[in-house]
């Protein structure tokens, strides 16, 4: 502590450098958050996937056959099966959009009664109203909705069979998936039954079955056994665990690691330039201090220290203001992207941490250079020479 | 009397590219403790060498060098930066302040290197400043103060850890006659009343004479100086 003042004087010996090199690192390290931020969430979505639980799609993206379900059901190791179609669509204005998805109510819960909970009145209430739906605590909260509302929903694709694109449904309950990213996203359950046929076209198919398996090791077995049993129909199915399946669904968006890694590379790479710049920059303006203290008795490693105590400082502060903005910032972005199907977008722990390591390792790497000089000062000659 | 600082045989060469220049000749000095010693001489004669060797700011080719009762010559580099800490102040033409710190946190450099407690650091450079007669001004940083009283806190930075030698190289050479005389009578009191070695190299036959014995540095050898002058 006794070094604050002799540290922070040298810090900002050139204010102005000192501001814009801050004002760089807080940038890069904003940049790291988001990117991280969101990364994450994506990743955690992928992760909430479970390995007992199959899904079973068409590869070319078309629906499949309801009549699928008792021939899956049978497989040996299948334990349950559910299915769903799903309808994009909004509320009132475009920027409400809302995924809805067609469910059997009874089979659906049963199902999945671990991860989506809803009190047993409403959920019967969704079994025997044709036009119910279920909705999110986080879309209730956000469009004021309650049980009761009478809500018109128009589809982006899926025209009913009198040509109009509006569906109108009521809402009976609000079911939470606790635990689970897609907490946050603006999903509403809606009656299989009267979705099917009231829809203008693919009526008697789904887009995707899900099956419950006895045993997890034993999940490709099962999914080559689902998959052989349509393999020579017109609507071949590709199986495989939740978790594969969201994998599969976020690779579509592109390496969305690569991506963020490699942003996040070529910005710290840069900061690297900036940062080890000003540090020989600083260490050039102040050779004669430097001399000075050698000659008072400050040691070369006291000298190294002191340095690198300035450039974690300068890092190390700018790196953390740079994280509490996409801290701050995460939140906000979050609710527009979960109001578009991107749920839990927030800056984990963990990615706090990595800056602050990076942070670190930035101060290091950049006064290597400097520090190396500062060891190898010579008092008489910088003295002499300046 | 043991010497507060004795230099026996020292040869110094410089190596310049290819060239090598040798600065001190077999220079013997022996400088009795309490003794204002002034090293006059042309510039290039060697005598902020010897300044720098008995500053233990440099090493010498041959000979040895015993300051505070320690052969210097012999310590390693981390070694003598602890010895500097502790047995010598340093006096230098330009002052050489932090130019971000306040007079007294530039006092109060030296003693961040020792034990002692932040009362303690400022209890010593509150005293020293008060020495040094620039009470009122510990709150100025070196670019609000005169020339005269930046030198004033080199002197306070100098003495702040009570250094067993002072050593000062052309502490008046960048200030005027009248600024001059009063830091040479600063160093004069140091000198009689602190009983502080000090050993300064000057250009300045007036400064020289302040000091109790002269010696003069011609191509790297020591001539004593007649002190008919001396004030």
């Amino acid at each position: 502590m006794k070094y604050l003042a002799l540290i922070w004087s040298g810090l900002w010996r050139k204010r102005t450098r000192t501001i814009f090199t801050m004002v760089s690192i807080v940038v890069a390290f904003l940049l790291f958050g988001m990117l991280q931020g969101i990364d994450t969430s994506f990743n955690q979505l992928v992760d909430s996937g479970r390995l007992n639980v199959l899904v079973t799609t068409n590869p070319s993206s078309l629906p499949l056959p309801l009549s699928y379900l008792r021939q899956i059901e049978s497989v040996p190791g299948v334990t349950a099966v559910t299915y769903n179609s799903q309808i994009i669509g909004y509320y009132q204005v475009r920027r409400n959009v809302l995924f809805g998805i067609a469910v059997d109510p009874a089979n659906f819960f049963a199902f999945d009664s671990r991860t989506f909970t809803v009190p047993n009145d409403q959920l019967q209430a969704f079994i025997h109203t044709r036009t119910g739906i279920l909705i999110t605590p986080s879309l209730a909260e956000r469009l004021k909705w309650k049980i009761g509302d009478h809500i018109p929903f128009r589809a982006l694709q899926g025209a009913k069979k009198d040509g109009s694109t509006d569906w109108t449904f009521d809402i009976v309950g609000i079911f939470d998936t606790p635990g689970r990213p897609n907490r946050e996203q603006p999903l509403i359950l809606m009656n299989y039954q009267y979705f099917d046929e009231a829809r203008a076209m693919a009526n008697g198919t789904v887009q995707a079955y899900a099956e419950k398996i006895t045993d997890a090791s034993k999940a490709t077995e099962i999914a080559t056994a689902i998959d052989n049993l349509f393999g020579n129909s017109s609507a071949p199915t590709r199986t495989e665990t939740e978790r594969a399946n969201g994998q599969a669904q976020l690779a579509q968006i592109g390496d969305l690691d690569f991506f963020v890694d490699a942003i996040v590379g070529a910005a710290f790479f840069t900061l690297l330039l900036v940062t080890g710049n000003t540090m020989l920059q600083a260490y050039r303006e102040r050779i004669r201090d430097f001399a000075v203290m050698k000659t008072l008795g400050f040691t070369d490693g006291g000298l190294v220290v002191l340095m690198l105590c300035e450039a974690l400082l300068l890092s190390g502060g700018a790196a953390a203001i740079g994280l509490l903005c996409a801290w701050a910032l995460l939140p906000v972005l979050g609710r527009t992207a979960a109001s578009i199907g991107i749920p839990g977008i927030h800056l984990p722990w963990a990615v706090v941490l990595a800056g602050m390591a990076v942070a670190t390792a930035l101060a290091l790497v950049s006064t290597l250079p400097a520090a190396w000089r500062v060891r190898r000062l010579s008092i008489v000659d910088a003295l002499a020479a300046h | 009397m043991v010497s507060v600082a004795s230099l026996r045989d020292v040869v110094k060469r410089y190596t310049r590219g290819t060239q090598v220049v040798q600065v001190l000749h077999g220079l013997n000095l022996e400088i009795p403790p309490g003794e204002f010693l002034a090293l006059m001489g042309p510039s290039g004669s060697g005598k902020t060498t010897v300044l720098n060797l008995i500053g233990g700011l440099d090493k010498p080719t041959e000979g040895e060098v015993i300051v505070a009762g320690e052969r210097i010559d012999t310590l390693s580099s981390g070694q003598l930066a602890h010895w500097r800490a502790h047995h010598v102040g340093f006096i230098f033409q330009f002052y050489n302040l932090m130019p971000m710190l306040t007079a007294e946190r530039n006092v109060e450099l030296p003693l961040l290197l020792t034990n002692l407690s932040r009362a303690q650091r400022k209890k010593n450079v509150k005293s020293v400043l008060a020495l040094v007669g620039l009470s009122d001004r510990a709150k100025h940083k070196p670019a609000e103060l005169s020339g005269g009283q930046q030198q004033r806190v080199a002197i306070a930075r100098a003495i702040v850890a009570d250094p067993t030698i002072l050593v000062c190289d052309e502490p008046t050479g960048d200030l005027d006659r009248e600024t001059a005389v009063e830091i040479l009578e600063l160093l004069q009191i140091l000198n009689r009343e602190r009983k502080k070695s000090i050993i300064m190299v000057t250009h300045d036959q007036k400064a020289a004479a302040y000091a109790s014995r002269i010696l003069h540095v011609d191509k790297g050898q020591l001539i004593e100086a007649d002190m008919g002058t001396a004030a």
